[in-house]
């Protein structure tokens, strides 16, 4: 997959993640990298400035595979942050198809 | 062994990145690759498999600076120098993301044989840029040498009209730039969001008294700024302006309290003089009275009119402002606190 696509969608599939399911870096990384392919390490600074940015709140959870791990937790400024990125996303898509269908037609 | 060093070195190289951040930031951030980097291993992966997933360390030390706001080009400026490459920060945004359309080593070395297209451009830039800048500082000589002598006059011209506030001048650029070593100076390194905590150390607040070690470079260059001619000259004409200013007010000050001081005077002078009168007429008209004339009621009339007036005229006085007194209390103050602080040491 192009690069800039997958930077560009980066952001709303870890809050995407993140809204189902409190989670922790590892955790998210492994499905984020069920839908596209990213480095590993780029999920962490994502995920430390969205928290930087209050769209996310963390909390330590007790693991019995080994040390308390940082799970995340979506805020009230993060859901609204995620409907407008979903929002963009679509309307984003829908145009970008029915100009491809459009071209495909003509 | 030398599994153990890989991990290791990772996490120290990633730490000596970030060192411009908080300590506890940086200990966060380090815990959550190191815990990842077990959990892989947990996995079945070797520690270095494990590692080699995160791509470069510089490029990944960017992207976290970059989620805090700060540019790796200034954080060389700050951490240990040389460790970052002075084109890192250009790409701080855009070379996360990695796939099979990416070379995952890429950038990852400076120096390496296999160097990118970005890097050449770079290097072109850089020396477009050290050209550029060789020629502006031949055009600056050029025009220094060529205006020398008028730059010589403006100063002369500078120092004679500063020559009355020399005196202050000095005290005034000291505490300026004692002023300018505080946190102004630390707007280059970080922008931030209103809601974020601080992030970068030793600049902005002196938390462990220290200053960083550009500090008197920066005091430095201030200074040279500050004492500038037209830097000078424009001082001094607005400390010229400002005492011109001061002087105006206390004039309209004295004018004032002047005006004032008059008229509750006269007032208070009219009222005494009518007293006087009162009292003059009392004697007179007490002699009448005890002759046997019936001017009791105008009796009362006088005396009431001269309490009246009397008080009048003293209240009248004590409404003019005395500067006299003012300082004496000036001094009772000062030497109070002189003996507080006497007691205090």
């Amino acid at each position: 997959m192009n690069p800039q696509f997958k930077k560009g969608v980066l952001e709303l599939i870890v809050l995407e993640s993140v809204r189902r399911k409190d989670m922790y870096g590892y955790e998210l990384v492994e499905e984020v990298s069920e839908v596209i392919d990213v480095n590993e390490g780029t999920i962490y600074p994502l995920l430390k400035r969205l928290t930087n940015e209050h769209y996310f709140e963390t909390y330590l959870r007790e693991s019995s595979e080994g040390p308390p791990r940082k799970y995340y937790h979506l805020t009230a400024a993060g859901i609204l942050y995620l409907e407008k990125l979903t929002a963009d996303w679509e309307e984003f898509q829908a145009r970008v198809n029915g100009f491809i269908k459009g071209e495909e037609a003509g | 062994m030398a599994v153990d060093r890989n991990k290791e070195k990772f996490l120290n190289d990633l730490r000596e990145y970030l060192s411009v951040l908080e300590e506890q930031e940086q200990e966060d951030i380090l815990a959550e690759y190191a815990q990842h980097i077990d959990m892989k291993m947990q996995k079945g992966l070797s520690e270095e498999e494990a590692i080699r997933d995160f791509g470069s360390v510089k490029e990944l030390a960017a992207e976290i600076l970059a989620a805090y706001h700060v540019d790796s080009r200034h954080a060389m400026s700050v951490g240990r120098r040389g460790i970052w490459p002075a084109a890192i920060g250009r790409n701080a945004g855009s070379t996360g993301i990695q796939g099979p359309d990416r070379d995952r080593g890429g950038l990852s070395e400076a120096g390496g044989a296999g160097q990118s297209e970005e890097k050449v451009e770079e290097g072109l830039f850089q020396r477009m840029n050290g050209r550029l800048h060789k020629i502006f500082s031949n055009i600056v000589q050029a025009v220094r040498n060529g205006f020398g002598w008028g730059i010589k006059k403006c100063r002369w011209f500078a120092d004679l009209c500063a020559r009355p506030f020399r005196r202050k001048w000095g005290a005034g650029d000291e505490e300026e730039l004692a002023g300018s070593t505080g946190n102004d100076v630390s707007g280059i390194l970080v922008e931030r969001d209103c809601g974020s905590e601080p992030a970068v150390q030793g600049y902005g607040s002196d938390a462990d008294g220290s200053l960083p070690a550009n500090r008197p470079e920066i005091r430095t260059e201030a200074k040279e700024k500050r004492t500038g001619i037209m830097g000078r000259f424009f001082r001094a004409m607005g400390r010229g302006t400002v005492k011109i200013c001061k002087w105006m007010l206390d004039c309209s000050i004295f004018g004032m309290r002047l005006f004032w001081n008059m008229a509750w005077l006269l007032f208070s002078v009219l009222c005494a003089g009518v007293a006087m009168m009162a009292l003059m007429g009392i004697g007179m008209t007490l002699i009448l009275v005890c002759g046997g004339y019936p001017f009791g009621g105008i009796f009362i009339l006088e005396l009431g009119g001269m309490l009246c007036f009397g008080a009048l005229a003293a209240g009248a006085f004590g409404m003019m402002i005395r500067k006299k007194a003012k300082k004496d209390d000036g001094k009772e103050e000062k030497s109070g606190k002189e003996v507080h602080y006497e007691q205090t040491a």
